[in-house]
């Protein structure tokens, strides 16, 4: 081995050199990367050797790597990865890493939550602290989809009193005032159109009202209408065959 | 499904009743042996290509296939199901409103 292999050799072993500063916090196994973290998740679950209480370990050095990365794209790699991981709930040790996951990112700069909100949003329906954490959080992505969480089981109701409905129609509207051009990264939608079709379907779509007009081609490609049929009883049939 | 609502259309051809689907097959040329097949004799609006994606079930919020929303003859909505609620179950549903529908009919 001549003097370079070996200067490489050396530096290699020591790996990148850092800017100097305290390491880690006591929670971190020392010398964890991202890159380091992640090769070992890949190679244990190769080899199939992830159990649960595994995976809460590793999501636990991902936080605590996130709590000390200094720039967001780092921020939002290690939360990418600890959402990956997390399984899904509901248990009281995933709430709690959920709890603190949303801790790191509210905390941070809003521009997370471009990247955040779509990994989130799946989970937020079963996050008790949504509510709080809309408040907290700066970014509007994760505001607005905080937002339309309590509204969720609303929407979902097969049949909805006066008093829902009204608090439902509401709740739209005030979504739609105060992040209308906020896109929702999950649907690439804009809210404003998101809480539009929900509101035509609570307004239009309940028993109760007048069936809203369908004009549209026949399987034969022949033009018909809804209304050709009033004074029939109709029964639609959204079906398909699969 | 099919089997059930060839005889609802049998059984109520003379009444003021109609099935009317909308279907959300993306292939149209591949539905149309199925619907000789099957004999799907009543009529289907086409939800377009983009298949359940498409513009009629977005518009109408479906969730879930099948969804039967059961509009009686003034054009209210009446009955609204994600899935069959069992053929007996819809069966009288549409038979009260058939009724409803005569009884309006004769009175004007």
């Amino acid at each position: 081995m001549n003097t370079w292999t070996m200067a490489f050799f050396a530096l290699a072993v020591a790996g990148p050199i850092g800017p100097p500063g305290p390491r880690h916090s006591s929670a971190l196994v020392a010398e964890d990367t991202l890159e380091s973290l992640e090769s070992e998740i890949a190679t244990r679950s190769k080899a199939g050797e992830l159990s649960e209480a595994d995976v809460l370990g590793f999501t636990q050095r991902a936080l605590g790597l996130g709590k000390s990365a200094k720039d967001a794209a780092a921020r939002a790699e290690l939360v990418k990865l600890c959402y990956g991981m997390i399984p899904p709930g509901p248990s009281p040790q995933v709430d709690k890493l959920r709890g603190e996951l949303w801790d790191l990112v509210i905390a941070k700069d809003a521009n997370e939550g471009a990247v955040v909100a779509p990994l989130v949003a799946p989970y937020l329906k079963e996050f008790a602290r949504a509510a709080e954490l809309g408040k907290k959080s700066k970014s509007p992505e994760i505001k607005a989809a905080c937002a339309f969480v309590p509204l969720s089981p609303l929407i979902a109701a097969r049949e909805r009193s006066e008093k829902d409905t009204k608090e439902l129609v509401a709740g739209l509207n005030a979504i739609k005032k105060a992040y209308g051009q906020v896109v929702d990264p999950g649907t690439k939608k804009p809210w404003s159109q998101i809480c539009d079709d929900v509101l035509f379907q609570v307004e239009n779509l309940a028993v109760g009202n007048f069936a809203p007009e369908i004009e549209a081609a026949d399987t034969s490609g022949v033009k018909f209408k809804l209304s050709d049929y009033r004074g029939k009883v109709v029964l639609l049939d959204f079906w398909g065959n699969w | 499904m099919f089997p059930h609502e060839r005889s609802l259309v049998a059984r109520l051809k003379d009444e003021p009743f109609a099935l009317v689907g909308v279907n959300s097959d993306a292939d149209l040329e591949k539905l149309q042996p199925v619907l000789k097949e099957q004999k799907i004799t009543w009529r289907s609006f086409w939800n377009g290509p983009e298949g359940k994606k498409g513009p009629i079930s977005k518009r109408w919020g479906i969730a879930g296939w099948p969804t039967l929303y059961l509009i009686d003859a003034t054009g209210k909505i009446r009955h609204k199901f994600l899935g069959s609620p069992g053929d007996e179950k819809l069966d009288a549903f549409i038979d009260e409103l058939v009724q409803e529908a005569k009884a309006a009919a004769k009175k004007s």
